[in-house]
């Protein structure tokens, strides 16, 4: 059973990954699947990526340090791939407080509207889990949790993509 | 430190922050912090930006002490 559902789950990310490629190109001007930063943000990407790293490494650290004197109530995928989702927030926030996170290649509103879907799709996906019961079975966070994860995550960064937009009108020209 | 004269240089050739940053390769917010002070630009770009703007670095980027912009 922990084999099927390790295929699973790799299937899942080769998808993703397939996907994301797919999106990449959609999204970037020039066809292109690499975005182009200037070099003030590639300086600011370069902090982000350290302070999601740390992020990481902190949540990584605690949840071995809760587990000394608790079992946490979730499959170690979850917890995992919650550290991830977590370091990769940290990462796109501050990008996007530092206006390094739309690229100089990229297309705004339609980098945008994908995200939209795909945090709406992670929070339905989550949503059915939950209402079928399988995102917490026996008390333990299931599998399906890393889509409320991925929903919560995109929701996180597009509530600063608005702010950051909304200080940079007031603060153009 | 503001760069009062970038943003002058710029005014007086009627660029917007957007069309100067476009000329030298970089994004809007890039030209903004530039002119607020935030961001200090690499010799390369501050290059790229004095040919736009047909300044020269010591007019756009030198900053004598005793002059205060």
């Amino acid at each position: 059973m922990n084999s099927y559902r390790a295929i699973g789950f790799l299937f899942g990310i080769t998808f993703g990954v397939i996907v994301s490629i797919f999106i990449l190109r959609a999204f970037n001007k020039n066809r292109s699947i690499r975005t182009e930063y200037d070099e003030m943000q590639k300086q600011a990407r370069g902090e982000a990526y350290m302070y999601g790293f740390y992020a990481m490494i902190l949540f990584e650290f605690l949840t071995m340090l809760t587990e000394f004197f608790q079992p946490i109530p979730a499959e170690p995928l979850v917890i995992h791939f919650t550290a991830i989702m977590i370091g990769v927030t940290v990462q796109a926030v501050y990008s996007i407080m530092h206006d390094a996170f739309i690229g100089l290649n990229t297309q705004k509103n339609r980098y945008l509207i994908i995200m939209a879907v795909i945090a709406v799709i992670n929070f339905a996906v989550a949503f059915a889990a939950f209402k079928d019961g399988r995102m917490i079975e026996n008390g333990v966070l299931m599998a399906p949790f890393c889509n409320l994860m991925v929903g919560i995550a995109f929701l996180i960064i597009g509530l600063a993509g608005w702010i950051r937009t909304t200080e940079g009108k007031e603060e153009k020209e | 430190m503001k760069n009062l004269r970038l943003k002058a240089a710029r005014a007086g050739l009627d660029l917007s922050q957007s069309e100067l940053a476009e000329a030298v390769g970089v994004s809007r917010q890039t030209i903004s912090a530039i002119e607020k002070g935030d961001y200090n630009p690499t010799i390369n770009l501050c290059i790229r930006i004095c040919r736009v703007l047909g300044k020269t670095l010591d007019e756009l980027f030198w900053y004598d002490e005793s002059i205060q912009d």
